[in-house]
């Protein structure tokens, strides 16, 4: 599976895809509150879509992102494993770390992501329905 | 008229008395009162002209993806760095941001005139000013009724404390229902930006303004600008078939203190000084969340309705923030099964902002293809602020009844109690060690009657060009502590009454 295999600011590869929902699955955990899990038509093709109109370069800033979160973890787990190849606890633990590091560009990057990540997903309709955001106010003024 | 890019011929060759860049809070004022003024006007926007039906039944992605600049993820570099979005709209920012209007204070107005040399423009000058702009704004406090329960709980906690705090005044007239989307559009138009009153009034006085076209140069010749340069373009920037070119005898730059000193510095034109693109203050904010035992449903009511002023002062302005679930729930902290369950309590979470009067300046400086680069490292004396601002918050919420609170803060995700207050109050942070976001940027044209010191004099006409005038937030030389719609607006008018009056004679 190419890391790069669509081209860089072109969207996400197959190994990108995968990488980004096993951080938004550890992120929001499906079996917690919302049953919801991130797929293709609520997450991945909104991110593309997103990350579009923010430009080519953040896209492919973004995916650097991703791909240094998800090899980082040879580097600080001790498991010698990349981040989507660590079960769902490891994944959490490994999650944690990154937002309570003493390293300030790790938290730093980790709340970039975390904010992309939970914007995209959030903003599905059906997720901030289950969340009690009525969105509907944005059709009926006052409602 | 306000003119599609569909409708238009290959090439747009214009003449006309004024040509202004950007139809913001300073440009849509300016055009509005030369044009009724009796002078040709024409207008250049690079964002597109959007009316209450495009904001009805749309997604939040959508009001990100198509009204702001780089879908709301422009960021300043240095440590930390801040996000801060800007709008990207007839109406400039305007018909994004909560609406909150404030006068320049006085105290502020006073250091210009003292410390910068800024003539004519002290707190008595001003008044009529202030005066109208809320007048055609419609500037009003906001209802109890619309006020929401996020703006209640810190009434309460303010009360309980005896702070300073009072409901804000916004430009939002009897319409407005508190459906809570300000920043994505008013689908109701009870908030009053731009395209609802100063573009109006510009129109009917015979403006021409241009959506969807970007300024791309100045047309210099000696100490004239004699016209501009556009390119229109369609979504993403993608340039498309028709160019723009006006001829005017006076050009008025209001692309806003991150773009307008980015334009300048492309050309190599007007800065003299040195000053361009320097000075670059933009209020840093942070936030505090907290959690109740009862429902809050803080996006219901007016995002930001409420203001807590106890230590302005000091240069910290505590102002409501809060949003739909999607924008909040990165500033909650956690991850997993701990951050998914804060998050399902979403409708139980409120959140209030810490804005801080910044002592710190940053720089904008032109990046690869002419988009700007802002440039800000913010000081400790500023951190400082920003980590008393948020201890204040968390009391007051603590006050009014919250089980806990988080502080956009490293080390301190959570303060439970008053004892943990008093000890973030009394902690060292670092600036790195903050979320910040910023929403005004200011001062990267400095205003001052010394060319030395300053790209433009007291009446906002450049010192380097005689019929350059810069109308945005870039002139104001230091930072205001207030959200600075309405003092941009009140100079505009003041700047277009000296462009009416003298600015053709030279």
């Amino acid at each position: 599976m190419a890391i790069f295999n669509k081209g860089l600011g072109k969207g996400f590869s197959d190994r990108q895809r995968e990488i980004l929902t096993a951080f938004t699955e550890t992120l929001l955990p499906p079996d917690v509150g919302t049953p919801l899990q991130p797929t293709e038509d609520n997450f991945l093709r909104p991110a593309e879509r997103f990350l579009a109109a923010m430009g080519a370069e953040s896209l492919r800033g973004f995916v650097m992102l991703i791909l240094l979160f998800e090899y980082a973890a040879l580097v600080f787990y001790p498991r010698f494993k990349t981040f989507t190849r660590l079960n769902p606890e490891q994944r959490e633990r490994y999650m944690y770390g990154w937002e309570n590091s003493r390293i300030s560009l790790k938290r730093q990057v980790f709340i970039i992501l975390k904010f992309f990540v939970s914007f995209v997903f959030l903003s599905n309709r059906e997720i901030q329905a289950s969340l009690g955001y009525d969105p509907e106010c944005l059709v009926e003024p006052g409602g | 008229m306000i003119h599609n890019v569909a409708e238009l011929p290959d090439k747009v060759e214009l003449d006309a008395d004024v040509c202004i860049i950007g139809s913001g809070a300073g440009g849509a004022v300016t055009a509005s009162e030369l044009a009724r003024a009796g002078r040709s006007v024409v207008v250049i926007e690079e964002g597109g002209y959007f009316q209450k039906e495009d904001f009805q039944g749309r997604d939040l992605a959508w009001a990100f993806r198509t009204m702001y600049r780089r879908a709301g993820g422009t960021t300043t570099l240095g440590k930390p760095p801040v996000v801060l979005p800007m709008g990207k709209t007839v109406g400039g920012s305007t018909t994004i941001n909560s609406g909150t209007c404030f006068p320049t204070p006085p105290r502020v107005l006073k250091e210009w005139e003292w410390c910068f040399g800024v003539q004519d423009a002290g707190p008595e000058r001003m008044a009529p000013y202030f005066d109208l702009v809320e007048e055609i704004l419609e500037v009003q406090p906001v209802p109890e009724e619309i006020l929401g329960e996020n703006a209640k709980k810190i009434r309460d906690g303010a009360e309980i404390l005896g702070l300073s705090h009072g409901p804000l005044r916004r430009n939002a007239n009897n319409l407005c229902a508190g459906c809570g989307v300000c920043c994505f559009g008013c689908p109701s138009d009870g908030k009053r930006p731009m395209h609802l009153n100063y573009i109006p009034r510009a129109v009917e006085a015979g403006a021409d303004i241009y959506q969807r076209c970007k300024a791309r140069e100045l047309i210099v010749q000696g100490r004239r600008v004699s016209g501009v340069r556009g390119q229109f373009t369609i979504s993403n920037n993608r340039e498309v078939k028709p160019t723009l070119q006006v001829m005017a005898k006076v050009v008025v730059l209001s692309a806003g203190a991150v773009h307008s000193p980015a334009f300048l510095l492309k050309q190599k034109i007007a800065n003299s000084s040195g000053q361009v693109g320097r000075n670059l203050t933009i209020h840093p904010a942070s936030r505090v969340g907290a959690m109740f035992d009862e429902p809050i449903f803080g996006w219901k009511g007016v995002p930001q309705g409420y203001y807590v002023d106890e230590y302005a002062g000091e240069g910290i302005m505590l102002e409501g923030a809060h949003g739909p679930p999607a924008l909040m729930a990165a500033s909650i902290p956690g991850v997993g099964k701990v951050f998914k369950k804060r998050v399902s309590d979403s409708s139980y979470y409120a959140d209030f902002g810490v804005m801080v009067s910044d002592t710190t300046t940053g720089r904008v400086t032109p990046g690869p293809r002419g988009e700007p680069i802002m440039w800000y490292n913010m000081s400790k004396e500023d951190a400082r602020r920003a980590v008393k601002g948020m201890a204040l918050t968390a009391a007051i919420f603590l006050a009014a009844g919250a089980k806990t609170t988080y502080p956009a803060l490293w080390k301190y995700p959570e303060i439970r109690n008053a004892r943990e207050v008093l000890r973030l109050r009394e902690t060292k942070i670092r600036p790195v060690d903050l979320q910040l976001g910023a929403f005004h940027p200011l001062g990267t044209c400095r205003m001052s009657e010394a060319p030395s010191r300053g790209v433009v004099n007291s009446y906002l006409k450049c010192h380097d060009l005689d019929n350059l005038y810069v109308v945005d937030g870039s002139p104001f030389p230091s930072s205001l502590g207030v959200n600075p719609q309405e003092t941009i607006m009140a100079f505009a008018h003041r700047s277009a009454e000296h462009i009416a009056n003298v600015g053709f004679k030279s």
